[in-house]
């Protein structure tokens, strides 16, 4: 569903991406993680058209998003770690809104599953000025998933929500992967990564040092046996790191 | 602890202006420079350079200036925001309110930011009032327009502290107030009685005509108590109206005492404005461009799903800015003043409501021009969400041309608003020229011309907000201050001078064809002549919007949004 070739990024000097090459399947949910200025959010912005990569091929649904990037957008959903919301534009109207962006018939109907999905029934005439940080981040995902998206790109979902929203977004990442969606998750939260991507790509100086499942991680570095994501995490991005 | 505000504001300038200098490496910044420098060389340099260079002053230029400044006054006592007149950054509020430095350590460091916009604006207006070089006496009125602009800026600030003061405190705050609010009122008392006068004389002579009238208008100002009213406006305006050194030497002794003055003003003023200026401060960086005003969430039209895809932008648009404005109560007012003009315009000979009208056609006329500077609801506040822009399926262009035709209706609306008005104040006018069936031709002809001729101008405006973003003004930062309308002149007449390129073909068109049918159909010649010359316009449109969309395709928004 997501699949990315020699994904290469270049701003002026300095080298945000280089030759990533990876994929999530259908009902996957792959996390990508790193430390600050990895080039995650990058890549994530790469992949949901906001930047034009320097060279490299992305396809998302079958689509190069390249050639056709409408075709590539109308099958994708982009949640950014700040969500963007338009002031004057009320909960309810952000789904009409993006309903007719995507072509989503069925409105309607899906507003007020959606909204108890998330939380937002007694918002749903609310501007988002009169929203929390963490309204602000559902609407932003209620936007996403309105149009069943075959693939989602998800930057720091949790972040600004408290403990029940995190369950119950955790929950909707879930659902959405056992539904057939490909999920790209970037988090500094390893231990969402660890409870619910099933393969994880961690970069470092934007380029993939490792990826696969726990696994195979441990497969390819059999020193880092038995740790958690965490231990593993630190271990291949410091300093003293093979290729670093 | 002033000396780490004095650095804060050196440092912050420099490296502004670096920034700015750095930006053009890139060509295209390079290239609008020089051409933005082509054009304003050719307007000091249009003329032959003279050391006379006077404004061009006739015997209306004075009351037109006092009539500004009146109004900038007025302004600030009734409408400018209390909580905006002190715009600190979210930066500046987490950063200096908590240091420990005084209220008057604040003001001073937010007046000291400001020097640098007044000075590049009291130089711009020299330009355009006087098409001066830089010569001596240039430099005088430089420094005429920097102290109008100073005390201007100041009076704002004053004011608004007053407000806040008498909104919070309520009646200890009049207490506290009390010298202020009674200058302020003997003056409104005062500008009231010769504000009836002045209508009491035009009156009086509308019969003889309008140009009788006003002469009667300005007339009655050369009277003791409008001249007593007026003198501290002139005392401010003169250093800037002249240019004779002498006579500047002793125009400037008053006008910096004023400035003292009000510095005093402001200065002793310890208004409590921490509170205002920081949920002002951290609600513009939130909006992040939009008006921080409480909106009444109102119903919208239904967006069915079904349609042009780009529609949901248009709409969006339309209804941010009917929630951020009254358009409500402002059709109903355009409403009963339509009927009270066409109604004034059968009493008499209907000079009066002649006067309302042609004031309203230069305005219709000024908005053709000033108008996309005015309507931004497209793409210039939309830049900061760029990202979300770019992630939606759609073509660059048809973002760009969604963006570039809510502005372009809203803007519409508004000049026919004006047409009509003025329509109607002519109703009446038995003497008026131009007969009830062509002004009714002209303003048919209007309502085909203008929506083609608003899109093609607010297409090159988000034109330019594509190819030059760190251009754009973002309102969020914007002040709203008389002193930084300068700038927006240099933009007006270069946006302009594009639309008028473009406006040429169509033009051509329309005068063909209007020639061509003048003798079967007269004035009404304009109706099929305004489609054909439309089409042209749109046909121009269409490739501006093609190319725009392109390079909308490929705008990296880390560069203009540095929210990614």
């Amino acid at each position: 569903m997501i699949e990315v070739e020699g994904l290469h990024k270049v701003y002026g000097d300095i080298v945000a991406v280089e030759e990533l090459t990876f994929a999530v399947g259908a009902g996957e949910v792959v996390g990508l993680v790193g430390p600050n200025g990895a080039g995650k959010s990058t890549t994530l912005r790469a992949l949901a058209g906001i930047v034009v990569p320097t060279r490299g091929r992305i396809r998302i649904a079958g689509h190069d998003l390249g050639a056709a990037p409408v075709a590539a957008k109308s099958e994708l959903a982009f949640v950014p770690d700040e969500p963007h919301l338009f002031e004057y534009l009320t909960v309810v109207e952000h789904l009409r809104f993006t309903a007719r962006l995507y072509r989503v018939l069925d409105v309607e109907d899906q507003i007020p599953a959606l909204l108890g999905e998330l939380e937002l029934q007694s918002k749903r005439d609310a501007l988002p000025g009169e929203l929390s940080r963490g309204m602000r981040q559902k609407l932003a995902m209620g936007c996403a998933l309105l149009h069943r998206p075959a693939a989602m790109l998800l930057d720091e979902p949790l972040t600004g929500l408290d403990p029940s929203g995190m369950r119950k977004m955790t929950s909707t990442i879930r659902q959405r992967a056992a539904a057939g969606t490909a999920i790209l998750l970037s988090s500094h939260l390893l231990q969402l990564v660890e409870a619910i991507c099933t393969r994880v790509v961690v970069m470092r100086h934007g380029r993939a040092v490792a990826s696969g499942s726990m696994a195979d991680i441990v497969r390819e570095r059999p020193d880092l046996a038995g740790r958690s994501l965490e231990e593993l995490f630190l271990a291949l991005v410091s300093d003293d790191a093979p290729g670093a | 602890m002033r000396s780490a505000l004095v650095y804060l504001a050196w440092r912050s300038t420099a490296n502004r202006v670096a920034r700015q200098w750095r930006r053009l490496r890139s060509p295209r910044y390079l290239v609008a420079v020089l051409l933005g420098a082509a054009y304003f060389w050719l307007l000091i340099g249009g003329r032959r350079p003279s050391h006379d260079a006077r404004p061009p002053a006739g015997p209306w230029t004075d009351v037109l200036v006092l009539a500004f400044l009146i109004a900038a006054t007025l302004w600030a006592w009734l409408f400018a925001g209390n909580r905006r007149a002190l715009a600190f950054s979210p930066a500046e509020v987490d950063l200096l309110f908590p240091a420990p430095i005084t209220r008057r350590g604040l003001i001073q460091y937010k007046l000291l930011r400001r020097q640098l916009p007044i000075l590049v604006n009291a130089l711009l207006w020299t330009v355009f009032i006087a098409r001066q070089r830089l010569h001596a006496e240039a430099v005088l009125r430089v420094i005429g327009m920097w102290l109008l602009f100073t005390t201007l800026s100041l009076h704002r600030l004053g004011a608004s502290f007053v407000r806040a003061s008498l909104a919070e405190q309520g009646r200890t705050g009049l207490k506290r107030r009390a010298v202020s609010v009674a200058v302020a009122g003997a003056f409104a008392g005062t500008l009231a009685f010769v504000g009836w006068d002045m209508w009491s004389a035009f009156s009086a002579t509308s019969e003889r005509g309008l140009g009788a009238a006003l002469e009667a208008v300005r007339s009655s100002l050369a009277r003791p108590l409008p001249r007593a009213l007026l003198l501290p406006f002139r005392w401010l305006a003169r250093p800037a109206l002249t240019t004779d050194p002498p006579a500047w030497l002793r125009a400037v002794g008053p006008a910096a005492a004023l400035l003292v003055a009000h510095y005093v003003w402001v200065i002793r003023s310890d208004a409590a404005f921490e509170e205002g200026a920081a949920e002002s401060a951290y609600l513009r960086h939130r909006q992040r461009g939009r008006a921080p005003r409480p909106v009444k969430v109102t119903r919208s039209a239904a967006l069915a799903a079904t349609g042009w895809r780009p529609g949901a932008l248009v709409w969006k648009n339309l209804l941010a800015f009917r929630r951020g404005r009254r358009v409500g109560a402002i059709a109903v007012i355009a409403l009963i003043l339509a009927i009270g003009l066409a109604a004034l315009s059968f009493h008499g000979n209907g000079a009066s409501a002649e006067a309302v009208g042609w004031i309203l056609l230069t305005w219709a006329v000024l908005s053709v021009g000033m108008g996309p500077q005015w309507v931004r609801n497209d793409l210039r506040g939309d830049l900061p969400k760029l990202d979300l822009l770019r992630s939606y399926p759609l073509h660059g262009w048809e973002i760009v041309a969604a963006q570039a035709a809510a502005s372009a209706l809203v803007l519409t609306l508004g000049e026919l608003a004006l047409v009509g008005l003025a329509w109607c104040s002519f109703l009446g006018n038995g003497a008026f020229e131009v007969g009830l069936g062509e002004r009714t031709a002209v303003l048919t002809g209007a309502l085909v011309l203008l929506p083609g001729i608003n899109l093609m101008a607010m297409a090159i405006q988000n034109t330019a907000a594509v190819v030059f973003p760190e251009w754009v003004r973002h309102d969020g930062g914007r002040a709203g201050r008389i002193e930084a309308l300068g700038q927006s002149v240099l933009v007006l007449g270069i946006s302009t001078a594009i639309l008028l390129v473009f406006l040429a073909a169509p033009t051509a068109v329309v005068l063909g064809a209007v020639y061509l049918l003048r003798d079967a159909m007269g004035w009404w010649a304009w109706l099929p002549a305004a489609p054909v010359s439309v089409g042209v316009l749109l046909w121009e449109t269409r490739i501006v919007l093609l190319r725009t969309g392109r390079i909308f395709e490929r705008t990296e928004p880390l560069v203009t949004s540095p929210m990614g």
